[in-house]
């Protein structure tokens, strides 16, 4: 997707590029949280600063935005627990805050509190109850005798505004659940209804292009079919257009990202999750 | 550079205190066919940009140099003589007039008084003729209008590549383009830098940027009503240029023993021609250009037929088109742009007595625009486009008091197709078309009294009925517990309806013959709006209706202003400010691939409110071997979206400072030079200032909305005209220019470029400036036969 701006940018007749000076001076880095809890497990959390825009990230730099020595605690309003630094290199930064103690539970609300020395962020997020699938299935794309998408198949609860995300993480090649293509969408359009919806396979990073956006025949995929609350969804709703559409001076750039998170930027997102695995034959 | 202009300013002050020996040339001017005086009939000399106008026994009487010269006499209603003199000693000469089937429209007459802009009593109006169009600094060769009124105060141009014109604090497309009363949506080529129209065609152009009269409607910012001219009534003529990238060519010729007459004009890029010269001689533009394309062309004409003294007929159309291609096999990019206008309409014109005339127009205008791409295994393709059939009833009366009444009907249907896109993103199609179908009523009346010799006001209403029609779905956000979810509406079945009432008016209060106070206030509104859809102006801007979920827009404004004039007319000045309030103004949540969460386009509109403020100050020298004008305008323009948060912000379009001057010097019979300066306020944008990781992905952090400034817009333009010798009825000059004198960078758009990945420990972000048009020079041989 992204690379449809440079489609844009070169339509461009004559033009000459130089670099103007744009600095923001005293830019006021901000904690960067990336956080979630499930129903039936412990919550994890990696920790960030912001970089000023223009500031050059390489791998000497980088460990100054990795928040190795912060505080973080989560709390279900009864249980509170300060979560634990583990190193991890499925993720990055490598470093997660994990918990022992405490397990989400569907329906309960969770506070998250970092602190990093005088900086204090929090944020508050809930785990909806878990959506089950009526199917899951893989198809081959038209055309296609090796690539195709998944296919889900459930029914949507009339009563409540429901706000879903996929993830996937296919046997042998991820090492870690990754957002599909498009990962987040509602029931605006499909309330109380019983619906089918096709996953395209998600990037690994936004910087990497590389990545085939379809799954193959062969893989064993699994599925991670989540519900979020609405300020969740609003979050991954909008980073998404963020990334899609970041810099591309022919794409309108007046939406923000909405982070739930205060004094910080990021997300605190509760899943209210269940699992499938996918066999691609 | 300095010295340069100083030059000029010395010129301009020198020049007005040259003295000769005058004569006097009077007589009357009566009406042909009755005999009676005409009282208030104007005697122009253009060569002098000086004249008289006939007191109440029909008598003029007028002062000038003893030389040669071409008289032209107008009166309103009548048609004009053009008569050669010499006046060597005074004379005495008698004009009769034939009256005219009038035009309603044609209220500007064509020649004007020295005081007009003191006299005026169109409030907040520019108007400039084809003598002012053709005094115009002219860039590769031609003279642009649109540029030309960029010059004066309250109209302001976005910037560097963005055809669009930002009057008073109001969008591009809140303008009301008329081509001969034939409304236009995007009349422009290529990023603003080919004139939108052909000069040689156009006979006068007005700009209402105060209260718009009732007549006029739709939109909310300005009107820009050019008229083309009619063709020679009475030989075969022809004019033209050849320059470096386009040629043009216009003939005229009478019909029937000049009953009718025709006026038909081209114009064509010839690009493709010269791209061999030049990637020969330049070796580094070689890959540019052997994948790089660009065309337009547009064509005019207009026809007029007289059936009988009261009857005429009239058939405009006119049609343009870009096209743009880019290529570039290395990155496998290949880029296809392409847009235009056409329109056509027919008008029957008849004089039912001295004091009624009546038009009745139909006909159809059209805009639109394709846009392709692909990279790679990417693809993308956009479609948009409006239309419009219209018919129009006027009626214009005439009180013997000189007061005049305007009314009628208009009626148009609108079918606009905001965006109908086919994306192929690695394998993934995206779909979709959108059709809007709406009819808009209006009735109108425009009344203007003179209470006395030095007040007279003017005021009028407009009724609007804007319905949406089917066919039509319209979809409903889940209400938890509902299952429906949308609604059809079948052809013609009223969806949204929306009434409006548009009052306008303005007085002119003419304190002694040297100064006048002007003041106009208006409520109007606009049903049809024009979507940005990135940081820079774009054809890709797509036009969108106004329905249930997108209600029209209200603006309301206040203008008060004091003109005096100096030295005998010889210097004008005058002061403005204005206020206007804003409301539903329209801004794009998010870009034009972005239709996953939202099954129609209108989901994606924000409306909010605004206002605008400004003073403006101009000056100009009239008559003498250097004439010119300057102007500069101080304003804001402020926006409130509370989806973009709960302060006010400043327009993307924002100009706190615009200045411009422009002047014209006569060296000799031969040789002419021209140059304008222009300097503006960058624009107003939103950058990013930091940045954050998400799971693997780079998401930006951003200041508060349109809280950066551009780099300043700055730019001097050069042109010298050369008069070439006379050969039979062949008169030709050329005229040499240089665009960009100093070479200026400009900012187009700023972008960031983003290298390495995060899984390598590799980032950097670079801000990259893309500029358009560096220091051009050409040159035109412009020929008249």
């Amino acid at each position: 997707m992204k690379q449809l701006i440079y489609i844009f940018l070169s339509t461009c007749l004559l033009y000459s590029c130089i670099k103007p000076d744009y600095e923001f001076e005293n830019y006021e880095s901000k904690i960067v949280i990336d956080g979630w809890i499930e129903n039936g497990k412990f919550p994890k959390v990696l920790l960030t600063r912001s970089a000023a825009y223009f500031s050059e990230i390489d791998s000497a730099s980088i460990r100054d935005y990795v928040l190795t020595t912060a505080r973080v605690e989560v709390s279900d309003g009864e249980n509170t627990e300060v979560l634990t630094l583990r190193p991890n290199n499925a993720y990055f930064p490598p470093y997660v805050y994990v918990a022992t103690k405490l397990k989400g539970e569907a329906g309960k609300t969770y506070q998250l509190k970092v602190n990093y020395y005088d900086l204090e962020a929090t944020a508050t997020t809930t785990i909806p109850e878990p959506v089950t699938l009526d199917s899951s299935w893989f198809e081959l794309k038209e055309n296609s005798d090796s690539f195709g998408f998944i296919w889900l198949k459930f029914t949507d609860d009339i009563a409540t505004k429901n706000y879903y995300r996929t993830l996937t993480k296919v046997q042998s090649k991820d090492d870690k659940y990754i957002a599909n293509f498009f990962p987040n969408f509602n029931d605006k359009f499909f309330n109380g209804q019983d619906i089918e919806i096709a996953l395209y396979k998600g990037n690994k990073s936004s910087t990497d292009k590389q990545d085939e956006l379809n799954y193959m025949l062969g893989d064993t995929i699994s599925l991670m079919f989540t519900v979020i609350d609405e300020q969740s969804y609003e979050f991954w709703n909008t980073f998404h257009k963020e990334i899609t559409n970041a810099g591309n001076p022919f794409a309108a750039t007046n939406a923000r990202v909405k982070s739930n998170v205060k004094n910080g930027l990021g997300i605190w997102c509760g899943y209210g999750s269940n699992y499938y695995r996918i066999i691609a034959n | 550079m300095k010295n340069f202009l100083a030059y000029f300013v010395i010129l301009f002050f020198i020049n007005s205190v040259n003295a000769q020996d005058l004569c006097r040339v009077s007589g009357t001017i009566k009406d042909a066919e009755t005999g009676d005086v005409l009282i208030g009939a104007n005697i122009y000399i253009q060569s002098l940009n000086k004249g008289a106008v006939t007191n109440e026994k029909g008598f003029y009487s007028i002062k000038i140099p003893c030389n040669k010269y071409k008289l032209t006499i107008s009166y309103l209603g009548y048609n004009s003589i053009a008569f050669n003199v010499n006046t060597e000693k005074s004379l005495t000469h008698n004009f009769k007039l034939e009256p005219t089937s009038l035009q309603v429209q044609d209220v500007t007459i064509s020649s004007e008084k020295a005081d007009k802009n003191i006299r005026s009593t169109e409030v907040g109006t520019i108007q400039l003729d084809a003598k002012d169009i053709g005094k115009l600094p002219t860039l590769m060769g031609e003279p642009d209008i649109i540029a030309g009124l960029r010059l004066t105060p309250g109209i302001q141009a976005g910037g560097e590549g963005n055809s669009g014109l930002y009057v008073r604090g109001g969008d591009a497309g809140q303008n009301l383009i008329l081509l001969d009363n034939m409304p236009l949506y995007n009349p422009s080529h290529l990023l603003g830098f080919f004139p939108a129209f052909n000069a040689d065609i156009v006979d006068n152009v007005k700009v209402i940027k105060g209260a718009m009269p009732a007549y006029y409607g739709g939109k909310t910012s300005s009107v820009f009503d050019i008229s083309m001219k009619d063709g020679s009534p009475d030989s075969f003529k022809g004019s033209g240029s050849l320059g470096l990238l386009s040629t043009d060519l216009t003939l005229e010729s009478p019909i029937n023993k000049g009953k009718g007459s025709v006026i038909i004009s081209g114009r064509r890029t010839y690009f493709e021609l010269i791209k061999p010269v030049v990637s020969k001689t330049i070796k580094t533009t070689k890959d540019f250009f052997d994948n790089t394309n660009y065309y337009f062309y547009d064509a005019s004409i207009k026809a007029q037929y007289k059936l009988s003294n009261k009857d005429r007929i009239y058939f405009t159309a006119f049609t343009g088109k870009d096209e743009y291609k880019l290529g570039d096999e290395e990155y496998k990019v290949s880029n296809q742009m392409s847009w235009g206008n056409s329109a056509a309409a027919f008008r029957y014109n008849r004089v039912f007595s001295n004091k009624l005339i009546s038009n009745i127009t139909t006909g159809f205008t059209s805009y639109g625009f394709n846009l392709y791409g692909a990279f790679d295994q990417y693809s993308l393709e956009l479609n948009s486009n409006i239309r419009d059939y219209y018919t129009n009833l006027d009626f214009n009366y005439l009180f013997p008091s000189k007061s005049t009444l305007k009314f009628g009907f208009q009626y148009s249907n609108h079918k606009i197709v905001p965006n109908e896109l086919k994306a192929d993103v690695l394998d993934i199609n995206f779909n979709s078309l959108l059709q809007y179908l709406s009819n808009e009523y209006a009735l109108y009346c425009d009344a203007k009294f003179n209470l006395s010799e030095n007040f007279t006001i003017s005021s009028g209403v407009r009724i609007t009925s804007f319905q949406h029609v089917g066919p039509y779905t319209k979809y409903f956000e889940a209400i938890p517990g509902q299952a429906e979810d949308s609604i059809s509406f079948n052809k013609n079945e009223k969806v949204a309806t929306y009434n409006m009432i548009s009052p306008n008016f303005s007085f002119v209060w003419m304190l002694n013959n040297k100064s006048s106070i002007k003041g106009s206030s208006s409520y109007s509104h606009q049903a049809i709006h024009l979507a940005s859809v990135g940081s820079v102006s774009l054809p890709t801007d797509m036009w969108i209706p106004s329905t249930d979920f997108v209600e029209p827009q209200k603006v309301g404004l206040a203008t008060l202003g004091y003109f005096r004039n100096f030295f005998n007319n010889n210097f004008e000045t005058s002061f403005e400010v204005y206020y206007k309030n804003l409301n539903n103004q329209i801004e794009f949540l998010n870009g034009v691939l972005d239709n996953v969460d939202n099954k129609k386009v209108e989901g994606n509109i924000l409306q909010g409110i605004g206002e605008a403020y400004g003073a403006e100050f101009y000056i100009k020298k009239q008559f003498g071997k250097t004439t010119g004008w300057a102007s500069y305008t101080l304003s804001r323009t402020w926006k409130k979206f509370k989806e973009l948060g709960p302060e006010k912000f400043p327009a993307k379009y924002d100009r706190v400072h615009d200045f411009s001057i422009t002047l014209n010097h006569k060296l000799s019979d031969k040789w002419s030079i021209s140059a304008v300066f222009i300097y503006a306020t960058g624009n107003a944008m939103t950058l990013p200032i930091g940045r954050y990781f998400i799971q693997g992905n780079l998401g930006n952090e951003y200041t508060d909305v349109n809280s950066f400034r551009m780099p300043s817009y700055h730019r001097l333009d050069i042109s010298a005209n050369y008069k070439l010798k006379t050969k039979g009825r062949l008169e030709s000059n050329l005229n040499f220019s240089v665009y960009n004198v100093y070479n200026r960078s400009n900012p187009y758009f700023i972008y960031f470029r983003v290298k390495g990945d995060v899984d390598n420990y590799y980032l950097s972000v670079k801000p990259r400036q893309i500029s358009l048009f560096p220091i051009l020079p050409s040159i035109t041989w412009n020929f008249k036969f």
